[in-house]
């Protein structure tokens, strides 16, 4: 189904915005600041779920798997996502800087 | 619309260098986790874990319990891989052997204990019970052979006459077992058999006889022949991991049994042990990106996931006790590049935890942190059996 042309218009503004160095570099210092956040918290021991060794018991074994997921996401977005965004993020600016264009930022 | 005016669109131009990011950083970042040639700080770190655990019950006892809670076994198994920790590292470093062997004495007079107490289900899991054992002594080789192996292994190091009798008893089970089974293998748990255990009883075996003169070889001459004709999977060659006592087949070959059993045939028969390595490595390694691993089944045979082969990562095929023995696989037979590969993957995916009580892979358990230190440590025990009795030798060397 084809978009009415003024919602096209404006999903365009928001969606370059997303994918600008700048938004890169940001996003990629918040998935560092998370995975930290989380270390920091202590949730790095249970991820021991993810081989069937709980942390605790009964109803709190709910607690352990979100806590692992949330460690694991966590954890690749940092080691895998951050430092390809800002590789991204790099590469981005200098080909602006060498070919400039009206939307970039 | 020209190439020009299409990379104009800022969001073109970002996938476009998001991918060659990605195509340039994939690659390079198993470079990052890749371990150093020397593991002594890795061993030291696990070693002061594992020890301050044994250290302090209290601690201990929530360790084992998270483990006991999904499968008793686990407990069993991290205090036998411990205790052979402990046995290669006291013959590795004599000047530290009276701390190892404490330790290792610990850990020994409180599994022997637990058993008295509790019974010999103590370390099984409850299926056991659904079933009585096929063998007139109603014994289990898993328990039997692992408490003689790590018995023999204290005795290697240095004389104990407190073990003696308890090891030989141990033995004599163990060979009773497996000889009363069709196959010459003895149960893990009721009507059924696992390669893992009648291996290392093997090598238990192995061990007796270098220390106290006993003669197994015309056993294990036996039952290598015998493995190799009626427990061989025919499409693959490998050894198959578990069977009923008759050898029907419950689940053919896997990666989370054959490593372990091509490093405990290494004492016992080291050419047929390096052949199934081989096999081993050819069907079950892989590698992606530098970062090395291991598959449970082979691609021509699959079975149902259970609780010794672990979770599975789909896509990848990976599985995690199979990466983990594999380590110890490709230590035994020195094979450092896949060796190094599968360590990187452990330093990438295993969480380890450094701390001031050293370190541990919070990943796995006190199984996978115990096999991974065996796996650095082991050597100096099977060269000091193969020393005292050279393999397929029937008497004793002067």
């Amino acid at each position: 189904m084809n978009n009415p042309p003024s919602t096209r218009t404006s999903m365009r503004p928001s969606l370059a915005g997303r994918f600008t160095p700048r938004s890169m570099q940001t996003s990629a210092v918040i998935f560092v600041l998370v995975f930290v956040g989380l270390n920091v918290a202590g949730l790095r021991p249970y991820v021991s779920f993810f081989t069937a060794t709980w942390q605790d018991t009964g109803a709190l074994q709910y607690r352990d798997a979100f806590f692992a997921i949330a460690y694991a996401i966590a954890y690749l977005l940092a080691v895998l996502a951050a430092p390809i965004l800002l590789i991204t993020s790099g590469l981005h600016a200098l080909w602006n800087r060498i070919s400039p264009n009206d939307d970039s930022s | 619309m020209s190439v020009r005016t299409t990379f104009r669109s800022p969001v073109l131009r970002a996938l476009l260098c998001l991918a060659v990011a990605a195509i340039f950083w994939l690659p390079v970042l198993h470079i990052f986790f890749e371990p150093k040639a020397d593991s002594a700080d890795v061993v030291r770190g696990l070693l002061d874990y594992q020890s301050g655990l044994w250290a302090d019950p209290t601690h201990l006892a929530v360790v084992q319990g998270n483990m006991r809670r999904t499968n008793p076994e686990w407990d069993f198994m991290s205090r036998t891989f411990f205790a052979l920790s402990l046995a290669n590292l006291a013959l590795r470093e004599p000047a530290n052997a009276d701390r190892y062997l404490a330790t290792m004495d610990h850990i020994i007079d409180d599994t022997l204990e637990q058993e008295r107490l509790h019974g010999k289900y103590y370390f099984l899991m409850d299926y056991a019970h659904a079933h009585p054992f096929v063998n007139p002594g109603k014994r289990s080789v898993f328990e039997d052979g692992e408490i003689a192996l790590m018995l023999a292994a204290r005795r290697l190091v240095r004389e104990k006459d407190a073990y003696r009798e308890p090891m030989h008893q141990r033995i004599e089970w163990v060979e009773q077992t497996m000889r009363d089974g069709p196959v010459l293998c003895g149960e893990s748990y009721p009507d059924e058999c696992w390669m893992f255990c009648n291996t290392l009883a093997l090598a238990a075996m192995r061990c007796s006889d270098a220390l106290d003169g006993t003669e197994h070889s015309a056993f294990v001459s036996e039952w290598i022949e015998n493995a190799k004709k009626r427990l061989t999977n025919p499409a693959t060659g490998l050894l198959i991991s578990s069977f009923n006592l008759r050898g029907d087949v419950q689940d053919g070959p896997e990666g989370s049994t054959i490593w372990m059993a091509t490093h405990c045939l290494q004492v016992v028969d080291p050419a047929y042990a390096k052949e199934q390595y081989l096999i081993a490595k050819k069907l079950l390694s892989r590698n992606l990106l530098g970062f090395g691993y291991a598959s449970e089944w082979p691609k021509t045979f699959r079975t149902n996931i259970d609780v010794d082969s672990g979770l599975v990562i789909p896509l990848l095929d990976a599985s995690p006790s199979s990466s983990g023995f594999a380590i110890l696989g490709a230590a035994t037979f020195g094979d450092f590049d896949f060796l190094n590969s599968l360590r990187t993957s452990l330093d990438f995916s295993g969480f380890p935890q450094h701390g001031p009580e050293g370190l541990h892979y919070c990943v796995g358990n006190l199984v996978g942190d115990s096999v991974l230190l065996y796996a650095l440590v082991q050597g100096p025990l099977w060269e000091k059996v193969n020393h005292l009795r050279p393999p397929g030798v029937s008497t004793p060397s002067p």
